[in-house]
């Protein structure tokens, strides 16, 4: 019989009333089997929702199921575990078919031993974790959220240093991923600003040789204290900081860092330089109002803005690693990754192009375009602002 | 009844039974599967040009 006979003959079938099976049979069975199906599908959902059938294959099973391992998502004081889908696959049903389907690349790559040994997954390691903090940053830490919760937290439970951070991430509903990278799995390597000289740069500064009656400067966020054994952070020197070690206690350096801040509000960010908007440190409230602490001399007028601007020395403490002799190293990685990055689509403009002011606005318009990192585009522009119309004299 | 109309009824109670089970459980699982797969690659399709999706769905 051909193709088209049995069609017709089907369809002859199909299009008119049955005649030898009763309408009861034909519901029941219609009823019946679409139970079965329903919970045969639903099976399915849930079977390819258990952490039994993600490390079914070796990509995850010999990478970051072990990893996991050592987390406190795993094993725990209150015996709550968190198993792979209860993070990587969404909840709501819409998003899950489609993570579903997007599963389909997971089956090829299986399929072909796309990352079959563990210097494949390393080598792709940057890119798959790229890729969730991405969908987490999107949708604000939805899955982290499904267990945790800012309204659940107990501040008086917290230690004083996690409170520091957390209350303020709280009152701005600040997605969990913004600050806890790599708590479940290893982080990429080199991932900060994806260079090796960073890396190079890094290690350097972690060393933490500092001495005495010398100038360094801040390679990243460094927390600082009020004293030589506080606990409790009271603010951060940012990126680029230029400091004068005064003093050195264990692994804490008392220093001064000589900058300005604009005479308005509570003072709390404190700048590079006289009406340059380059941050260099970031205070609390109590800190930078404590003369002892932070020294305000006469302020003067920036004419282009109509603000006052004081002179501040600010005196604190902080630990020995984060710093290096010579910043220079530092602009180098940054111009590295500023050529990489903007030339990819056109010529970039020089440094010196714009002003130290300006280059926050046209930085911030670009940098959606590449794929910097938060803290690769931080270290790209306070390069830009530092190297800016303003330091050079042209333009 | 006849020989032939019992026949041809037997040959048509044999065409509605398989008819029948071929629809419930072949034909009609096997679309419904394929479209919550279709709208999952649609979606997918959607997020790529859209960005992931947002937390306020």
């Amino acid at each position: 019989m051909s193709l088209k006979s049995t069609l017709s003959s089907f369809w002859n079938t199909v299009s008119r009333p049955a005649t030898t099976i009763s309408l009861g049979v034909i519901s029941l069975g219609g009823f019946i089997t679409g139970i079965i199906f329903w919970g045969g599908f639903n099976t399915a959902m849930e079977f390819t929702n258990t952490e039994e059938f993600c490390v079914s294959c070796h990509a995850m099973r010999d990478n970051v199921y072990v990893e996991l391992q050592s987390t406190v998502h795993w094993e725990n004081r209150t015996g709550v575990c968190a198993t792979c889908p209860d993070c990587h696959v969404p909840h709501e049903w819409t998003n899950k078919v489609a993570r579903k389907m997007q599963a389909s690349k997971e089956v090829w790559a299986a399929v072909f031993g796309t990352i079959n040994t563990r210097e494949k997954f390393e080598a792709r390691r940057a890119e798959l974790a790229k890729h969730e903090w991405a969908r987490l940053e999107a949708n604000n830490s939805l899955e982290c959220r499904n267990c945790h919760d800012y309204d659940s937290m107990d501040w008086n439970a917290m230690s004083a240093k996690a409170r520091f951070y957390m209350e303020p991430a709280a009152a701005l509903d600040t997605g969990c991923i913004e600050c806890h990278k790599g708590i479940a799995h290893h982080l990429p390597d080199n991932v900060a600003v994806g260079s090796p000289a960073m890396a190079k740069l890094e290690n350097k500064a972690n060393s933490g040789s500092l001495s005495v009656g010398k100038d360094y400067f801040a390679i990243r966020d460094i927390p600082v204290f009020d004293s030589a054994d506080g606990t409790e952070p009271v603010g951060n020197l940012t990126l680029g900081a230029a400091i004068e070690v005064l003093d050195e206690n264990n692994n804490r350096v008392q220093f001064a860092l000589k900058a300005w801040r604009k005479d308005k509000g509570f003072g709390r960010v404190i700048f590079d330089e006289f009406g340059h908007n380059i941050r260099v440190a970031i205070l609390s409230k109590d800190t930078a109002q404590d003369a002892s602490l932070v020294e305000v001399s006469a302020p003067q007028t920036d004419e282009a803005t109509g603000l006052d601007w004081a002179p501040v020395t600010v005196t604190l403490w902080s630990d020995k690693q984060g710093f290096v002799d010579e910043i220079d190293e530092l602009w180098n990685v940054a111009e590295e990754s500023y050529t990489a990055n903007c030339s990819t689509c056109h010529a970039q403009p020089d440094p010196d192009h714009f002003g130290t002011n300006s280059w926050p606005a046209q930085f911030n318009g670009m940098v959606g375009f590449t794929n910097m990192d938060e803290a690769q585009a931080n270290l790209v522009l306070t390069y830009l602002q530092k190297h800016s119309a303003d330091y050079s004299g042209s333009h | 009844m006849s020989d032939q109309s019992v026949s041809r009824s037997k040959g048509t109670a044999r065409r509605e039974w398989l008819s029948f089970l071929f629809i419930t459980l072949i034909l009609l699982p096997g679309i419904t599967v394929l479209g919550v797969g279709v709208y999952g690659f649609t979606v997918w399709l959607l997020q790529m040009i859209y960005g992931p999706p947002t937390g306020s769905l």
